[in-house]
């Protein structure tokens, strides 16, 4: 038997070295994909799914779904362009406001779905069409230029070439990988999770957590929305169509389970890279728009299936 | 924007959904009037109208092909996206950016330059023409003919 310390870092290396494996082919199909410049470009693209992923991979470990993260991050970037644009907020104000009203829609979801007891996936899926409208109807369905208000955020900083928001990511990160491994409030979302009436009897009331757990990620999600409409230095309506996707399949890919009770942000962040290099990568080498989607579904499926190969043949001893 | 182009230029385009009928005839009228100013088009992805997925296709045509001189984009979302490509990849000023539709928000940036035309196909006027139509052949009229509105390109 391999110790367990040594098989826990056997899974790191192993999604790393997916991870390598992906961009080693792309740069082999393009010229300039492995380079300094198109690294740092991956890096300070993703910060907006770094923090949606965190929010998802918390609610699926609680055993739910959130499928309106997408929309509540565009409609907190709408809300981002009205604010500064409209009414000349300052942009620590517009920030404030798009946490707090991430967070509200966050909480709506966790309560509808706590107190009456209606399965996430409906609710958020009925959230995701509401929130879509609400960021239509807040800017009467039209793109907002924004400009040097919002950029500071996303440019790259000095000798760093990483933006302040990649380090706000990386330290979302961190926070949502401590929080889950060193709390209390962690173990509760994996023993909910894992089996919900066990936690009952042993005095664990699940409604506060869940409810909180939703109200995190929808503010994680507002925050991915101003990262977004940061980098784009405009506020679009139609931002984060499909985000939801990108972030169930980086945490799907990382290896949280779908059923609750089982994952880890940090392995979720390898999901992430592995998305975000798979779309920079495809579009790179030029692929077409049909090939891109083959691919991006392939990927996701070859990368779920390589972890349950390797979760068997550790039952077995072998890795 | 031909005009400021050399032959021989690279040019990359951005076009809407592949199954769109308007972004496919926006797409060969981009390409036609490269092939006229003699550029070569290096580049030819689906940004799906979209300015996040714009913006991601547009940072790895710079990429890929760093001598590109041009991004053609079929709607101005999409050209805000190629903007904010061009910034971050730090080539803000040396790559010329067309996008269509003459939004509100292009306003800025074909004033600072940062985009260096859009196309206004008088969207008003095709709504007044296609309700007239519509009410005619409710009254029992004949269908008009096709009918052209203007399309203007508009540099500032």
């Amino acid at each position: 038997m391999i110790p367990a310390a040594l098989r826990k870092s056997g899974q790191y290396v192993a999604m790393a070295a997916i991870w390598a494996a992906l961009a080693l082919f792309f740069g082999l199909m393009s010229h300039n994909f492995l380079s300094a410049r198109a690294f740092l470009a991956l890096a300070n693209r993703i910060p907006t799914l770094m923090v949606i992923s965190t929010g998802m991979t918390l609610v699926l470990i609680v055993g739910g779904i959130d499928l309106s993260v997408g929309s509540i991050a565009g409609l907190c970037g709408a809300l981002a362009g009205v604010v500064i644009v409209d009414d000349h907020a300052g942009f620590l104000t517009a920030v404030l406001l798009c946490l707090a009203l991430g967070a509200s829609v966050g909480a709506v979801n966790g309560i509808i779905s706590v107190c009456l007891g209606i399965p996430s996936f409906i609710v958020t899926l009925g959230m995701l069409e509401i929130a879509r409208g609400l960021s239509y109807l807040l800017t009467h369905s039209q793109t907002k230029y924004i400009g040097a208000a919002v950029e500071g955020l996303s440019d790259p900083m000095g000798f760093l070439g990483v933006s302040p928001a990649f380090l706000i990511a990386i330290l979302v990160v961190a926070a949502g990988q401590i929080a889950l491994s060193r709390t209390v409030f962690g173990r509760y979302l994996v023993a909910i999770g894992a089996n919900e009436p066990a936690a009952r009897l042993s005095g664990i009331d699940p409604r506060v957590p869940k409810i909180a757990v939703f109200a995190l990620a929808g503010m994680l999600a507002g925050l991915g929305g101003v990262f977004l409409t940061s980098r784009l230095g405009s506020s679009d309506p139609n931002a984060g169509i499909g985000l939801e996707l990108s972030a169930i399949a980086a945490a799907v890919i990382g290896g949280t389970s779908l059923t609750g009770g089982k994952g880890s942000v940090v392995k979720t962040l390898f999901g992430v890279l592995v998305v975000a290099t798979l779309e920079a990568g495809l579009a790179q080498i030029g692929a077409s728009d049909p090939m891109k989607r083959v691919a991006t579904g392939l990927a996701i499926i070859l990368a779920v299936a390589l972890d349950a190969w390797r979760q068997r043949w550790a039952r077995r001893g072998w890795v | 924007m031909a005009r400021q182009l050399k032959p021989g230029d690279s040019v990359a385009i951005i076009e809407g959904i592949p199954t769109a009928f308007n972004g496919q005839q926006r797409r060969l009228g981009f390409e036609d009037a490269m092939k006229a100013a003699g550029a070569r088009i290096v580049a030819e992805q689906s940004g799906e109208w979209e300015m996040d997925k714009a913006n991601n296709v547009a940072a790895a045509m710079l990429g890929e092909h760093p001598d590109i001189k041009a991004i053609l984009c079929g709607n101005d979302d999409m050209a805000l996206g190629a903007v904010a490509a061009v910034k971050a990849a730090g080539r803000a000023g040396t790559v010329l950016i067309a996008g269509f539709d003459n939004i509100s928000a292009i306003r800025p940036l074909l004033d600072s330059g940062a985009v260096a035309a859009t196309a206004d196909q008088h969207g008003g006027e095709l709504a007044v023409f296609g309700i007239e139509a519509a009410l005619k052949i409710l009254h029992g009229e004949a269908p008009p003919a096709d009918q052209t509105t203007p399309v203007d390109v508009i540099t500032k």
